[in-house]
């Protein structure tokens, strides 16, 4: 018996490092062919490299602009963090604890948002931005990104402030305080966690996006990361060293966020989706 | 999404006042009237809200509706009403039928991500193998990283020349198998979909692992005792335990695939031919690139509908069992 469980153990094991192989195999092919020359990938993509040559990660940081982009994305990214957590978690709290009938009617109206595609109003989104002078324009990403991003953390805001028990809001109200203050003081610090998760799916939805900049942003030194990423596979054809490596360097940040906030990243999946 | 949620427990809400008794002293009295005139402050905390999402939102589904209707290059100062005929064109297109199969596909091949995600999940939650936490950071990475920089480098995966899939293939078979992958007319489109299966078995995982813990202990002790095996375990405790998570991860991958762009674009553009083209990457090529907007938005609206129709049936359909 002891043998036979001995066995499922291993065999546990076995299934559990294969798939952790396929998860991370890509990422660690991809970043030895970043050490190695182009001749020794075509020879061999799947061996280690030869000489280790850290100096393809210092070129594609200098030829391909790296150092702007990742600029770009962080001025990107944090307004439109800023801009959708104050504005979600105001909504989260109206649509949450105040009670009216104009509210709970307004409340799928962000519910729409949830379900229409990006590619479904990205058209007159450029048209809208190109009419207001916004097309190319770090801030007029920034809006966009934020309608795009607003229903998931209204959706997880709101669920968050209604999971509190309703004698908060009323002892503050009574005890004199106004809806703001109440907010501000009392709920908000309550709904931090969620907050956190709101704050995760915002940095994967507007550091990771890819069709908005690719549409909104004409200029080449406003590319964000990804965008920016995008265009060096023209210019790097057949520079796939050098491709590997800028790779590896825009992958690099999210790992490193992901790794130290990866309890947030995780509730913030399974709020987004399942509240 | 979290209709779901509001769906499956109809039980009335805890900030619902009517469902909690109320108070003989002055105390409920002072409550209910703040309670009467709270719809203008509540509107107050919406407006920054509103503001943004109405703007470049809702506002665009209107337009995106209106240029459907009509003929414009993008420039003209005139954009004439042409009724439904973009429609018509749209629905009668062979090329658009074959997108919007492609895109179907994605949707099919999403069982795959939802199948491995339950079977990691429940292996993790019920094995406690030693190292778990660290597998479920491994999985769930994927999911974390650009989608530009994941395609990229399936790209790279996936190059006959100097990819490490065929150096591997060759290998193994003394050069025999050595597909195009891409480069496949029939090949490139399962090839992009597995990319997003492996982009998105983490997600489904992570979803699984937090409805697993609900699922009583004695439910499974209980089967046990009864000589149900592995299998009937899994069978007669564990599925009917997540059936409500699976209609969420069933929900939120649908409208996760069926919008699929992004690795289209990146990796095959569409092609080759016609074979990996969606309906996302048509609405970008016919309206950026040949400046049909009118024609685009008809297709940007379909595809929308693709999305939605089917989700609010769904959710309809749920609410009423």
């Amino acid at each position: 018996v002891r043998l036979a469980s001995a066995f499922r153990r291993g065999s546990l094991h076995a299934v559990l490092i294969v798939v952790a192989a396929i998860a991370i195999g890509p990422l660690a092919l991809l970043f030895f062919a970043a050490l190695k020359t182009n001749t020794q990938i075509t020879i061999d993509p799947l061996a280690l490299p030869e000489d280790w040559l850290f100096g393809n990660f210092v070129e594609a940081w200098e030829t391909a602009h790296l150092g702007t982009f990742i600029v770009n994305s962080i001025l990107v990214t944090v307004p439109t963090l800023v801009i959708v957590l104050v504005a979600s978690s105001l909504a989260g709290y109206a649509f949450g604890v105040i009670p009216s009938r104009l509210l709970r009617v307004l409340f799928p109206v962000f519910l729409l948002g949830l379900m229409v595609p990006t590619i479904s109003i990205a058209i007159p989104i450029y048209y809208t931005m190109r009419d207001l002078s916004l097309l190319s324009t770090l801030h007029g990403l920034v809006l966009a990104e934020s309608a795009q991003a607003l229903p998931i953390a209204v959706f997880v805001m709101r669920a968050s402030f209604r999971d509190l028990p309703p004698e908060l809001r009323d002892a503050g109200l009574v005890d004199g305080g106004s809806e703001l203050s109440v907010y501000r003081h009392i709920l908000l610090p309550l709904s931090r966690p969620a907050a956190a998760a709101v704050a995760t799916l915002v940095f994967l939805s507007a550091w990771n996006s890819f069709l908005l900049p690719l549409l909104l942003l004409n200029d080449e030194s406003l590319r964000t990361l990804p965008l920016g990423l995008s265009y060096l596979q023209g210019r790097y054809v057949t520079d796939v060293a050098l491709l590997a490596a800028a790779t590896v360097l825009t992958i690099v940040p999210t790992i490193l966020v992901y790794i130290v906030l990866q309890r947030q990243f995780m509730r913030g999946i399974v709020e987004g989706s399942a509240k | 999404v979290g209709l779901i949620a509001r769906v499956t427990q109809a039980s009335p809400s805890p900030a619902d006042p009517a469902a909690r008794a109320p108070r003989a002293d002055g105390w409920d009295q002072r409550i209910r009237s703040i309670r009467s005139r709270p719809t203008l402050i509540g509107l107050a905390f919406l407006v920054p809200a509103l503001l943004v999402y109405g703007a470049f939102f809702l506002l665009p589904i209107g337009q995106v509706v209106i240029l459907s209707l009509q003929r414009w290059d993008g420039l003209a100062p005139e954009r004439p009403f042409v009724g439904l005929d973009n429609y018509i064109r749209a629905l009668t297109s062979p090329q658009v039928l074959e997108a919007a199969s492609h895109n179907l596909f994605w949707v099919a091949t999403a069982a795959l991500p939802i199948v491995l995600g339950l079977l990691l999940a429940v292996l993790l939650h019920n094995a406690r193998p030693t190292g778990r936490s660290f597998y479920r950071l491994v999985y769930f990475l994927p999911y974390t990283l650009p989608i530009v920089a994941v395609a990229i480098a399936f790209k790279w995966l996936y190059n006959p020349v100097w990819g490490p899939v065929n150096a591997f293939l060759e290998r193994a078979t003394d050069g025999e198998v050595s597909p195009a992958w891409l480069g496949d007319p029939t090949l490139a489109l399962p090839s992009l979909a597995l990319t997003g299966a492996w982009v998105g078995f983490g997600f489904c995982m992570v979803l699984y692992l937090s409805a697993l813990p609900a699922i009583p202990r004695d439910l499974y002790d209980a089967a046990e005792v009864d000589g149900a095996g592995a299998w009937q375990r899994f069978r007669h405790v564990t599925w009917p335990g997540v059936a409500t998570m699976t209609n969420v991860v069933v929900l939120v991958v649908f409208m996760a695939t069926i919008r699929v762009f992004d690795v289209v674009f990146i990796m095959t553009r569409g092609g080759p031919i016609t074979s990996t083209e969606v309906l996302g990457t048509l609405v970008f090529r016919e309206t950026f690139q040949f400046s049909n907007v009118g024609y685009g938005a008809a297709i940007a609206v379909l595809t929308g509908l693709l999305i939605l129709v089917p989700s609010i049936v769904y959710l309809k359909l749920r609410e009423r069992t």
